[in-house]
């Protein structure tokens, strides 16, 4: 049996009389034009629950409407849930103003019927041409906007796109005071090098802002406005100074080769690139952008490979020499004390800084708490020991009798037989509880920190039911909170969470506590326009 | 008898006009191993220069935004030495576009979709990629002139189908070729002139409902986690996503309709991968339900490499090695130590279809044997389970093929010859040397095809875009076939 019910606010729904009277939810709304306010027609809004296509429990429900000619939409017989809200039509975005760079998100009780209205912005458009010196359209760079500093985020919808064969770009998205880059990947150093001997020259170009600046201050800042086409935005790029690492690798064996490896991180990312040395270990990498480049060498050898300490070398007009010497590296000896009872075999490991430097091998910890560490080249390094049962944190560690600050170990002149001393309490704190708007299954981020300008000193925990536990936490004062990551358009780092951090309330753990603290969510639903 | 270094000079025209081309990068790559790379820029009046040059066999190219080069170039160039070259007459043809305007089945504008050119067999695109804006106008420029097939890939969620509240089914814009069709076959030519534009490519997207595959993972090992769905798409659609629920369930949304192998991977605690046996799933125009996804346990299987000939049996000082590649999804690759006595052992080889190799030279996998069940000669079908021990035997009759590749203006150094044959997964690749000799060794013996072509670099080599201009050969054991071809230049 179906019955067809008209509700005050005007819904109309098909429901039927298996008891979903109390459950279902329902959204419905006005969507209109931003700037001139109006009602828009056609716009296709879809709520799509948070935990499709994630591997959490939950539902894979989704919603949608079209909206009509008087720009009203209505959904109903929805199961309760957080979704994520759409609102499409071409020539429009649409955001939460008061979150740029969140996912608008919903949260609907059973039974609850929302009004929603949104409004959606008429994209901005910024188009132009990018030429050389001579004139000469520059076809396949890349042109995206990146947000002037006193202006908002630029949220979710980055502007970019590559120039065509007559050097023209058109980029859409969100208005706001941007400049706007040509960018140009680093490390493109081909192969063969090209000779030339009519004067010419085989330079890259640089990446540069609007009009044709290269550093980013320098560039003028464009406004693009909702619902317009900022035209003339042509870029002049030149071509970039080029500058040479080249070197030798030292100690390794007459029969193998060097691999020699070069890095740098710009704004894109990272780029990375390798060259095999010559039978005397000299290798050159040219064609390079200014920059700080990261240079390593690692040899077959055997067993274990040798390899050299990470080098970082910053080129900016002249071209630079660096040696890299292979080791096998040093041992370090060093002392596990422990306080209290830890019940297993523990290992002490060392992490390098430098994610593209070797590993050290050994630490595992004898019965009378010595241990051998092997293979440590130079570098700053952090300070672990696997596995930390219970409540067991390390309280705290010692190089050659002095204290280290910050967990950072700094080896980068070598061990030169300096100790290790390491001590690890049983006695540490632990803080658990559950978050009161959990709202049904979803993953949501829990983060304590320490310092909260210093990232490593960051825990964070996944509380896939709402609920959370931190352990092995040392005494100290800590900041506590929860977020839901679909907020912040899915978490890549910390950065975002800054500001929520040096907010959030504070706790003090001492030894051995055990506390319990419910938290609430911060960060709301997406706002709605009147 | 001159001596030293030799000097190229000349002149890069408009094809169309005959007018001088200024700021053309004129390029001379060496055609041996460990060949030089000169370059030049042109002068105002279209002229360059490139001294200093080494005696060699060279192919000259040239390059400049706006053009292209005319398929009969790349030619091969000998330099003697203290040659003074100064004939040399380049012609670059003005690139032309396509533009046009694509709507949906409502007639409704769609923007954000991408439209590229497609030729030759409809795997090789030109000119640059373009995207409809928020009127559904695109415009792909820098295209060489011809005949083309334009193909629309609109944008798409991986949202699943929405309920309607006024029951209408949600319905997914599809692949679409100019005008409004489904596959490349049926698509309306679009014609590109030297610097002409070829506008009113307008495009009416094809439109399906919105289908589903679902199914269950089952059979994760013990404290494996974050399970992920790898999907490999004939169409060349490939992903990985999650979307496995904790009890194991899944749903995938949205895949276009075609055919497509699934499986699951997980995670282990010590950082090892576990993968389910790959199932093949063809996706139409309704949901497909019940697919299950398990995983296999691992195998050991042990073997025996039998040499039919002495020759066969690997040199002294040469590694004596299996290489098992994983065909389709996960693709893995295993490799093992054949002992003295050919004996050799895997261990724990996620289950799965494998192409198995020799690492040494001039032999090929003659036939295989696993217990009492043969098997094609390099296909090792590991998905269910070991029926025995392996033996592999190996042959040293292999054969060559060998020739010279031409075309209308002499021999085509540089290009490139394609050999591939239904067991070889990645085609082989050389490319003609001097004089325009290729040669291929160490084959196993069967039926081949083989074409001769020029591309630019950074185009894939997607031999079926070559069908119908390749040449069968067949190549039986321990013989050595001599083929002369003619270098194909797409259509």
């Amino acid at each position: 049996m179906r019955r067809i019910v008209r509700g005050r606010s005007g819904l109309l729904g098909l429901i039927t009389c298996a008891g979903l009277l109390g459950q279902s939810a329902g959204v419905e709304g006005v969507v209109s034009d931003s700037v001139t306010h109006m009602p828009l027609a056609r716009v296709h809004v879809s709520l799509v629950s948070t935990t499709a296509g994630t591997n959490l429990a939950g539902t894979d429900d989704a919603y949608g409407a079209v909206s009509d000619e008087a720009g009203r939409y209505a959904i109903g017989n929805m199961r309760p849930g957080t979704f994520v809200v759409r609102a499409r039509r071409a020539g429009y975005v649409y955001f939460d103003p008061q979150n740029v760079t969140a996912t608008p998100t919903l949260t609907l009780k059973a039974g609850e019927q929302r009004v929603f209205g949104m409004a959606v912005v008429p994209e901005a458009s910024i188009a132009g041409r990018v030429t050389d010196e001579f004139g000469d359209p520059v076809q396949g760079v890349a042109v995206q906007v990146v947000s002037a500093p006193e202006a908002q985020p630029y949220g979710l919808w980055t502007m970019r796109a590559e120039t065509d064969d007559r050097g023209e770009y058109r980029i859409s998205g969100l208005p706001g005071k941007f400049y706007v880059e040509a960018s140009i990947p680093p490390l493109q150093t081909s192969g063969t090098p090209e000779i030339r001997s009519d004067g010419s020259s085989t330079s890259a170009y640089a990446t540069t802002y609007y009009p044709g600046a290269l550093a980013r201050e320098r560039g003028s800042v464009v406004e693009a406005v909702a619902g317009r086409t900022v035209t003339g935005i042509d870029i002049r790029v030149a071509h970039r100074r080029e500058v040479k690492i080249s070197g030798t690798v030292k100690g390794g064996n007459a029969t193998a080769r060097a691999r020699v490896s070069i890095r740098v991180i710009h704004d894109g990312g990272e780029a990375e690139d390798e060259m095999e040395a010559g039978a005397d270990g000299s290798f050159a990498f040219a064609g390079l952008a200014p920059g700080e480049y990261r240079l390593s060498a690692v040899m077959p050898s055997g067993g274990e490979a040798l390899r050299s300490p990470v080098v970082k070398v910053t080129v900016e007009n002249d071209d630079a020499v660096v040696t890299l010497p292979l080791t096998r590296g040093e041992v370090m000896v060093g002392s596990l004390v422990v306080e209290g009872v830890v019940p297993v075999t523990l290992t002490v490991r060392l992490t390098p800084e430098e994610s593209a430097a070797a590993p050290v091998r050994g630490g595992v910890v004898a019965a009378d708490g010595g241990f051998l560490l092997d293979g440590v080249l130079p570098g700053v390094y952090r300070v672990a020991v696997d596995p930390l049962p219970g409540n067991a944190y390390i309280k705290s560690v010692a190089l050659g009798g002095a204290e280290v600050r910050n967990g950072e170990l700094d080896l980068s002149r070598g061990v030169r037989g300096a100790g290790l001393k390491v001590t690890v309490s049983g006695n540490g704190g632990q803080v658990s509880g559950a978050i009161a708007d959990g709202g049904g299954r979803r993953a949501l981020f829990v983060v304590l920190t320490g310092d909260v300008d210093s990232f490593a000193t960051w825990k964070s925990a996944i509380a896939a039911d709402a609920s959370y536990t931190f352990s092995g936490i040392k005494p100290g004062k800590y900041r506590l909170f929860s977020v839901d990551p679909m907020l912040f358009g899915g978490l890549q780092s910390y950065e975002p969470l800054k500001a929520i951090a040096a907010r959030a309330t504070e706790i003090e753990v001492k030894e051995g506590d055990r506390l319990t603290r419910d938290l609430t969510l911060s960060g709301r639903d997406a706002a709605s326009a009147k | 008898m001159a001596q030293g270094p030799a000097s190229v000079t000349g002149v890069v025209v408009d094809s169309v006009t005959g007018a001088a081309l200024p700021r053309v990068h004129v390029v001379l790559e060496g055609s041996e191993t460990g060949g030089l790379k000169y370059g030049a820029m042109t002068t105002v009046e279209g002229q360059f220069s490139i001294s200093g040059v080494a005696a060699g066999s060279y192919v000259v190219s040239e390059e400049r935004v706006g053009f292209s080069m005319p398929a009969e170039d790349g030619s091969e160039l000998v330099v003697r030495a203290g040659e003074k070259r100064d004939d040399l007459r380049l012609k670059m043809l003005p690139a032309g576009a396509i533009s046009g305007r694509v709507t949906n089945a409502d007639g409704e504008a769609v923007q954000g979709v991408v439209v590229v050119a497609e030729s030759a067999g409809g795997r090789i695109a030109s000119g640059t990629e373009a995207k409809t804006d928020s009127t559904g106008r695109f415009r792909i420029g820098g295209v060489t002139p011809g005949s083309y097939k334009v193909k629309t890939t609109p944008e798409n969620s991986r949202a699943p189908a929405e309920v309607r509240t006024d029951g209408a089914v949600e319905m997914q814009d599809g692949v679409t070729y100019y005008p409004g069709v489904e596959s490349y076959g049926q698509g309306g030519r679009v014609v590109v002139t030297a610097g002409g534009e070829a506008s009113g490519a307008d495009i009416r997207l094809t439109r399906y409902p919105v289908v589903a595959v679902s199914g269950r993972v089952e059979g994760a090992p013990e404290g494996a986690f974050n399970p992920q769905l790898w999907i490999a798409g004939d169409n060349g659609e490939g992903r990985s996503t999650g979307g496995v629920k904790p009890d194991g369930a899944f749903r995938l949304w949205r895949l276009h309709p075609g055919r497509y192998e699934i499986a699951a991977m997980w995670q282990g605690p010590g950082g090892q991968r576990f993968l389910s046996v790959p199932e093949v799933v063809e996706v139409a125009g309704s949901n497909v339900e019940g697919l299950a996804l398990r995983v296999m346990p691992p195998v050991d299987v042990a073997g025996r490499v039998e040499f039919q000939e002495d020759a066969a049996r690997p040199a002294g000082n040469e590694m004596a090695r299996l290489t098992l590649e994983k065909i389709g999804i996960g693709g893995a690759l295993v490799e093992v130590e054949v002992g003295a006595d050919g004996a050799f052992h895997l261990s724990q080889v996620t289950a799965g279809r494998y192409r198995v190799r020799p690492s040494w030279r001039g032999v090929y996998v003659a036939s295989m044997r696993m217990g009492t069940v043969a098997m094609e000669g390099w296909l090792l079908d590991l998905s269910h389970g070991v029926g025995g021990a392996l033996t592999v035997r190996m042959s040293s009759a292999t054969g060559a093929l060998a020739g010279t590749v031409t075309d209308e203006k002499g021999p085509a150094v540089g290009a490139q010859v394609l050999l591939t044959a239904g067991d070889m997964g990645e085609p082989k690749m050389v490319k003609a040397g001097a004089g325009g000799r290729y040669s291929f060794e160490g084959l196993a013996p069967g039926k081949y095809a083989v074409v001769a072509v020029r591309q630019e670099a950074g185009q894939g080599f997607a031999v079926e875009a070559y069908e119908g201009l390749t040449e069968g050969v067949e190549i039986r054991a321990g013989e050595k076939v001599v083929r002369d071809l003619k270098r194909v230049a797409g259509e």
